[in-house]
């Protein structure tokens, strides 16, 4: 089932995490900041997916949801 | 001499029946009190338990009153009881519905809430160092609760189908506890 099939979640049921990617930023560094582990940098590019083509590649100002 | 005897306790059977107009309507009010209490037991007994225990306490009375042939009372007691049903039985039904609404919200959601929470559990789990505001000993706490509050969970589904009312109170504790864990993992409702 994809994240689109799943029931509308109701208000107030649905916690997130997100980071607004700054100069400098890299999914490693973003992974070592949230998860502590650098190398874990591929669970935030998997779930950023609709908005991230490579892992190597992200942009300033982009939104990224840390799962 | 035998027959005047008969003849007066005849007489006098005659009299008290005559004495008790009430009886007959007090025994049909008492029929008709007693059916729509049982028929209304169901839900008004679960989602109105107080209303129904006074309309109970209502119908005993009445019982009692015909009971010591006091009709006259009997009937007054009995005679709202059917239009009293019909009010402890829209309290039922509203209340239910309400719950209804609350439980199906909270199914709802917090499955959504525990997924991701286990997701940045799980994360973390494999981390081979902490972020800075976690320690080994947070994160094992934060993964004790988040196993208890699924186990309460799937308890309070299986309490649901019997008892509305403690399947809501669970949920909304378990949303609470869900929220709790979820500020310690740096994760925010949606919109804020």
């Amino acid at each position: 089932m994809s994240t689109d099939d799943k029931p509308a979640t109701p208000a107030g049921y649905k916690f997130e995490q997100w980071h607004e990617v700054v100069a400098g930023d890299t999914l490693s560094k973003i992974a070592k900041k949230y998860y502590g582990d650098a190398s874990l940098y591929m669970k935030i590019f998997e779930a950023n997916k609709n908005i991230l083509k490579d892992p190597d590649l992200i942009k300033v100002g982009q939104k990224l949801r840390i799962p | 001499m035998k027959l005047w005897k008969h003849l007066a306790v005849l007489a006098l059977a005659i009299a008290l029946v005559a004495c008790s107009p009430d009886k007959g309507p007090a025994e049909e009010a008492l029929k008709q009190g007693a059916a729509a209490v049982e028929q209304i037991r169901g839900d008004a007994s679960k989602f109105a338990s107080e209303q129904f225990a006074q309309l109970e306490g209502q119908l005993k009375a009445a019982q009692d009153a015909f009971a010591k042939k006091e009709y006259k009372q009997a009937l007054e007691a009995a005679g709202g009881l059917a239009a009293k049903a019909q009010e402890v039985a829209k309290a039922a039904a509203d209340k239910k519905a309400e719950l209804t609404a609350s439980w199906d919200e909270l199914q709802a959601g917090i499955p959504q809430m525990m997924e991701a929470l286990k997701s940045r559990l799980d994360i973390l789990a494999q981390a081979k160092k902490l972020p800075a505001d976690m320690t080994k000993e947070k994160l094992a706490e934060l993964q004790s609760a988040y196993d208890e509050a699924a186990k309460q969970f799937e308890e309070a589904k299986t309490a649901a189908g019997e008892d509305l009312a403690r399947a809501v109170e669970a949920g909304n504790a378990i949303k609470a506890k869900a929220m709790e864990i979820a500020a310690s993992l740096g994760l925010t409702p949606a919109g804020q």
